[in-house]
């Protein structure tokens, strides 16, 4: 990542956050991992002055409470979060949710591997590629 | 008087003569009597009273100085006078002061007569009482009356008198009546001689003798008469003549009028005979008439009937046999006999000859050297064959329309025909009035704008014939009223036919009540199961989302121990983390397979047109078959039309599966193509292991599979999305194998495709 901000996971499972964590730590990924389990979560911290902005939300969508549709419209119509580049990291293969998160602004959409293999192997190029993008400062 | 009546003349009028003779006679006889006798009585009484008054004056004397001696003396005197029988002088106060009675033998006595009581007599007056004339008289001295005379007659005189009048009465009548007989015995020939010649001349002339006249005596009445009745005679005897003249002609006329009548009745009998000839031939076409207007026979019956009824038309119907041939069968009467004398006639049907009648005299020959049949009965076998020829005629064209008919009258749809100006109703059939809930003779008078929902108004009726006219012919959807005012879909073809001039709609309307109740019954159905499909995809989601979210757990888990702790692990430890991998990852291949399935037709791909004989190396490539098993494309394929993912997601899994199981080491896969009907009928062969025939249709349902996992690792899910995928195409998906030796997986798809074919879409969702 080209900046030291956290990365926001937004994600119930707590098993597929240990698997983001560990495969961002295999992946030496230095920048804070702030993990929220549902939507409302979330939004709480986002909106949180005293917490530094995210470079990356890693969003999950089928969540309780505010799910990750719901998160991505309140997100990206809040003037001060919609800069933030956000990726749907997800088990749904919905061609309709594909559709409707990049019309709302997503920045990638990636199916969750089964595989933890696989998995790492995902986290790497969006990273990578994190990396490599310049994005929006403040 | 009916005695009168036969009486001669002659002597009637001696008895009128006598009659009235008599008559003045008796009453001038009777008057002069009864005026003697009034006369006499008069004198009597007149003389009685001279004598009462004369006694009165003479005993004044012996009254006034009561000498009854005297008196009686006095009274004695009157014995000279015969007829007086009695007398006395009463004093004033009543006292016989003397009387005088004379009795039958003409002695006087003193004796007092009774039987009047003469003191009840008024003084001077008269009585007849008891045959005697009693007189009274006062006796009247100085005024004063002294006593009372009074006398009694017997009067006698007075009845000899009459007697001797009657006496001289009859004597005079008898002489005068005596008189008169004699003169008008003489004179009465004057007037009735005449009278009975005439009479008798009447009685001549009456009896014929009309030349006899009555001859005149005289000039009077009597003599005019006469000449009257001989001119009448005369006058009779003229017109008599004349009449005998009128009648001997009148005769003549007549004798003429009947021979010529007699001449007549013989013509007309001639005439009549062959009226009866002409009257049997028409009795003869009349029947063949009424024959076929009943409604139910058949020309058969009606050739049956008129060998019988020819016969009897003919003169010598006993010995004339006929025989009708009609397509080569023979109709005849019983006494049919073919002989020498013959008519003909030939029957005719749409200018062919069909069959033929022929007549036959059966009977001796030459009687009286005249031909047996006449021109007639030839003409009537012309007639009747010609008519046969029509019925022949027209009962084919019959029986083909009844056909028709028939066709239509039974037909499950609505057929009527409608007049194109008005929309009048002009016919139906059975099943329109069925259909409607009316009767033929109620829709005859209704329209087809009352009965079609659609044609509310004129302009929509005129609309309606302007299409026709222009395209002829027009199908369209609408509804109909029945009587009862409920409706029902119909799908009803109207055509206009023009017939000799004549324009007519004739429509066909189907009832598709049914067919829309099945449309949208399909149509509920098809919500139903586009909602479970729905609720399919979300389960799908919800599938791939919450089962493969803690399969991934376990996976990532076991990963980590493996690596995390693979050297506090022994080798048991470390097999058993890899079973669990496995067992991860089988189930994750049976979600993914779930999730295939169902993908199937809810993600729609355009159709195209896909050339298989293209496609299939791409496919052989996929599947990437070891060097062992060899598969091959048998025949050039067609080209489909489809979605070219489902079609290659066919032919890779039968590929994959044969390719799989291949248990031969020269395996041998083979592809081919025939056409079976509207459909192409492709299969996949191999020589594999074959399938035992109990699992022929089990191999298709989910999950199944005929092999452990661990021997070869599959989902049992393939065969199930080939088999949704063929059906949503509208093929059919089946097996034949023989184990050991191979299988062959069938599956057709039809040649056109046009659109999607909902139906099968339907069962294929059914199904699923």
């Amino acid at each position: 990542m080209r900046n030291s901000k956290p990365i926001l996971l937004v994600e119930d499972d707590r098993v597929d956050a240990m698997i983001v964590k560990r495969a961002l730590d295999e992946l030496k990924v230095t920048n804070k991992l702030v993990h929220t389990s549902d939507g409302k979560e979330a939004l709480d911290y986002l909106q949180n002055k005293d917490n530094r902005k995210p470079c990356l939300i890693l969003l999950d969508l089928n969540m309780p409470k505010t799910n990750g549709i719901e998160l991505l419209k309140i997100v990206k119509a809040d003037d001060a979060l919609k800069k933030i580049p956000i990726v749907v990291l997800t088990t749904s293969t919905q061609e309709q949710d594909v559709i409707n998160t990049f019309k709302l602004g997503v920045a990638g959409y990636i199916i969750k591997p089964v595989d933890y293999i696989k998995f790492v192997e995902a986290l790497r190029t969006v990273t990578l590629y994190w990396t490599l993008s310049e994005s929006p400062s403040g | 008087m009916s005695l009168m009546r036969n009486i001669s003349i002659r002597h009637k009028l001696t008895a009128i003569i006598m009659l009235t003779c008599a008559v003045i006679l008796l009453l001038a006889i009777t008057v002069f009597i009864v005026w003697a006798q009034i006369n006499s009585r008069h004198n009597l009484i007149r003389d009685l009273s001279a004598h009462a008054a004369m006694i009165g004056d003479n005993c004044k004397a012996a009254l006034a100085f009561e000498d009854a001696k005297q008196a009686k003396e006095t009274l004695s005197a009157l014995h000279v006078q015969e007829s007086i029988v009695f007398g006395c002088i009463h004093t004033p106060n009543g006292d016989v002061f003397a009387s005088y009675y004379r009795d039958k033998n003409g002695t006087t006595t003193e004796r007092v007569d009774r039987e009047v009581d003469i003191s009840k007599i008024p003084k001077d007056s008269h009585i007849f009482a008891g045959g005697l004339l009693t007189v009274s008289k006062g006796i009247v001295l100085d005024g004063e009356i002294i006593g009372t005379v009074y006398l009694q007659d017997d009067m006698r005189r007075l009845h000899s008198a009459l007697v001797w009048d009657i006496v001289v009465a009859v004597v005079i009548l008898v002489s005068v009546l005596t008189i008169a007989y004699v003169l008008t015995a003489n004179v009465q020939k004057l007037v009735s001689g005449p009278i009975l010649s005439l009479t008798e001349s009447a009685a001549r002339i009456g009896k014929g003798e009309l030349n006899h006249r009555v001859k005149i005596h005289s000039n009077d009445e009597l003599g005019k008469l006469g000449e009257s009745f001989n001119d009448m005679a005369q006058k009779l005897k003229e017109s008599y003549t004349h009449l005998e003249e009128k009648v001997r002609r009148r005769t003549v006329e007549l004798s003429s009028a009947n021979e010529k009548l007699e001449t007549e009745i013989v013509q007309r009998e001639q005439a009549q005979k062959m009226l009866e000839e002409r009257i049997k031939e028409i009795n003869c076409l009349y029947s063949l008439s009424r024959l076929v207007e009943q409604p139910q026979i058949t020309f058969e019956q009606i050739l049956e009937k008129m060998p019988d009824l020819i016969r009897n038309a003919y003169r010598h119907a006993e010995t004339t046999c006929i025989r009708i041939t009609f397509d080569g069968i023979h109709y005849q009467t019983d006494n049919f006999e073919k002989s020498e004398l013959s008519q003909y006639a030939p029957i005719k049907v749409h200018k062919n000859k069909a069959g033929a009648i022929e007549a036959y005299y059966i009977g001796e020959k030459g009687k009286n050297g005249r031909e047996p049949f006449i021109e007639e009965e030839q003409n009537l076998l012309d007639l009747v064959a010609e008519r046969l020829s029509g019925i022949a005629e027209h009962k084919k064209a019959e029986d083909k329309l009844a056909i028709f008919r028939n066709l239509i009258k039974q037909s499950n749809d609505c057929i009527f025909v409608i007049d194109p100006e008005w929309g009048r109703i002009l016919d139906v059939n059975d099943r329109t009035c069925e259909s409607l809930g009316h009767t033929r003779e109620e829709l005859l008078k209704t329209t087809i704008k009352d009965i079609d929902e659609s044609l509310t108004d004129d302009s929509s009726w005129q609309q309606l014939t302007l299409k026709l006219k222009l395209k002829g012919e027009i199908i369209q959807e609408g509804l109909y009223k029945r009587r009862d005012g409920t409706t029902f879909f119909v799908e009803t073809s109207l055509k206009l036919v023009s017939q000799k001039n004549e324009s007519y709609i004739i429509g066909v309307a189907r009832d598709t009540t049914e067919r829309k109740q099945a449309e949208e019954r399909q149509a509920g159905l098809i919500e139903q199961v586009e909602s479970i499909n729905r609720e399919l995809r979300d389960f799908a989601y919800i599938v791939s989302h919450d089962l493969k979210a803690p399969l991934r757990g376990i996976k990532s888990l076991t990963q980590w121990l493996s690596a995390d702790y693979a050297d506090k692990l022994d080798e048991k430890g470390q097999e058993q983390i890899k079973l669990l991998l496995s067992r991860a990852e089988r189930m994750h291949n049976l979600i993914e397979g779930v999730l295939e399935y169902s993908r199937v037709g809810r993600e729609k791909e355009n159709r195209i047109q896909v050339n298989l004989t293209e496609l299939l190396p791409e496919v052989i490539d996929m599947v990437a078959p070891p060097e062992s098993i060899a598969i091959t494309v048998e025949n050039e394929l067609p080209t489909v039309e489809c979605e070219p993912t489902r079609i290659r997601q066919v032919f890779q899994n039968l590929l994959s599966n044969a390719v799989k199981y291949m248990d031969k080491p020269q395996g041998l896969i083979t592809i081919g193509c025939v056409e079976d009907g509207a459909f192409w009928r492709f299969s996949v062969a191999d020589n594999g292991p074959g399938i035992e025939e109990k699992h022929f249709e089990r191999i298709f349902q989910m999950f199944q599979t005929l092999t452990s996992r661990d021997k070869f690792e599959s989902t049992g899910v393939g065969l199930t999305v080939i088999k949704k995928i063929v059906e949503m195409y509208g093929g059919k998906i089946w097996v034949e194998s023989q184990v050991s030796k191979g299988s062959t997986f069938f599956f057709t798809m039809p040649k056109q495709e046009m659109g999607v074919n909902k139906n099968a879409k339907l069962k294929a969702d059914i199904v699923s």
